[in-house]
């Protein structure tokens, strides 16, 4: 899977092993060297607690990379339309329609602790795989 | 991480992430609104933000996130109260996301969904529909059905506005059966 054209770190290149832990029995590791990006995340919280002042070009700058991102075609972490009619049936019960008409791929946990600025990068891909 | 992985998501799931965890910075979140108000206004959008509240509120349960709790609670109910409103008037108000049905026209480029109401026309009383389209510019084209040429189209804070001053007259007039629920109508329409 190779994202291109989104502005985020470039993995280059990935190193996978196992160990065994006494805890949790054999583990999976992976640890993975990107391109070092200086700009800082937008927010040190998922959250936003403070008002942002970004310049215009940022703003068009996002909406440009979750455009480009949108049009990649994936076959990771499928959603469902069940998954989608359970969960908002469960919350919110049935008083929205819960039938999506459109898919389209996402990074799926973007917040501002992941979006950088001045320059707009969008980190944490590692639940991607590769 | 489960269920969190990348991929194939609602339309719109990423901006309303990052709309919802902008509630506590409203600045910050009408301009995320501006910048993605095609995608988090449709059908689509709605429930990508419904699906990104749910995804939060759940972490509530487990101690994150309390500062957004409320927050996230009266985003829901505003999106939520808005949708009752639409169903509780079958037959008489469609809303439409863009493509439209082809009985109403063909879709305009710029359209993020339609709402037709059904009534009669003034100068021979026969049925006729006036349409109202959301514009992605932060407008509303509003003209009877089969108009093309002629109609009026307001921008985002006036169409608001009129939605507002004809719910007010109407709450006036107590010919509105629960005016309450149309309380937080502004935010999402």
């Amino acid at each position: 899977m190779s994202i291109i054209r989104v502005p985020k770190p470039e993995v280059l290149a990935v190193y996978d092993w196992k160990e065994t832990d006494d805890e949790w029995g054999e583990c999976r590791l992976r640890a993975e060297v990107m391109t070092l990006v200086v700009d800082m995340p937008c927010s040190a919280t998922p959250e936003l607690r403070a008002e942002l002042d970004l310049p215009d070009q940022w703003w068009t700058d996002l909406r440009n990379a979750l455009d480009t991102l949108a049009g990649h075609h994936t076959e990771h972490g499928e959603l469902t339309q069940e998954d989608v009619t359970n969960r908002l049936l469960a919350y919110f019960g049935s008083r929205i329609d819960p039938t999506v008409r459109k898919w389209t791929t996402a990074h799926n946990d973007l917040n501002w602790g992941n979006v950088t600025a001045p320059n707009l990068f969008l980190l944490d891909w590692e639940s991607w795989g590769h | 991480m489960t269920g969190n992985r990348g991929g194939t998501k609602i339309a719109g799931y990423d901006a309303a992430s990052l709309y919802i965890l902008s509630l506590l910075a409203p600045g910050t979140a009408k301009q995320v609104h501006k910048t993605f108000a095609d995608l988090l206004d449709s059908p689509d959008g709605k429930r990508a933000q419904l699906l990104a509240i749910s995804r939060y509120l759940k972490r509530v349960e487990i101690g994150d996130f309390r500062n957004l709790a409320d927050k996230l609670h009266e985003h829901a109910h505003r999106i939520l109260s808005v949708q009752q409103k639409f169903r509780s008037y079958p037959g008489r108000i469609s809303r439409i996301s863009a493509p439209p049905r082809l009985d109403l026209g063909p879709s305009r480029e710029n359209e993020i969904s339609r709402i037709a109401l059904e009534g009669r026309r003034t100068d021979d009383g026969e049925l006729c529909k006036l349409v109202v389209i959301h514009e992605s510019g932060g407008t509303w084209a509003l003209n009877p059905h089969g108009v093309r040429k002629f109609g009026v189209r307001l921008g985002d804070e006036c169409a608001i506005a009129m939605a507002w001053a004809i719910l007010a007259d109407a709450e006036e007039g107590s010919r509105l059966p629960c005016c309450a629920t149309f309380s937080s109508v502004s935010r999402v329409l």
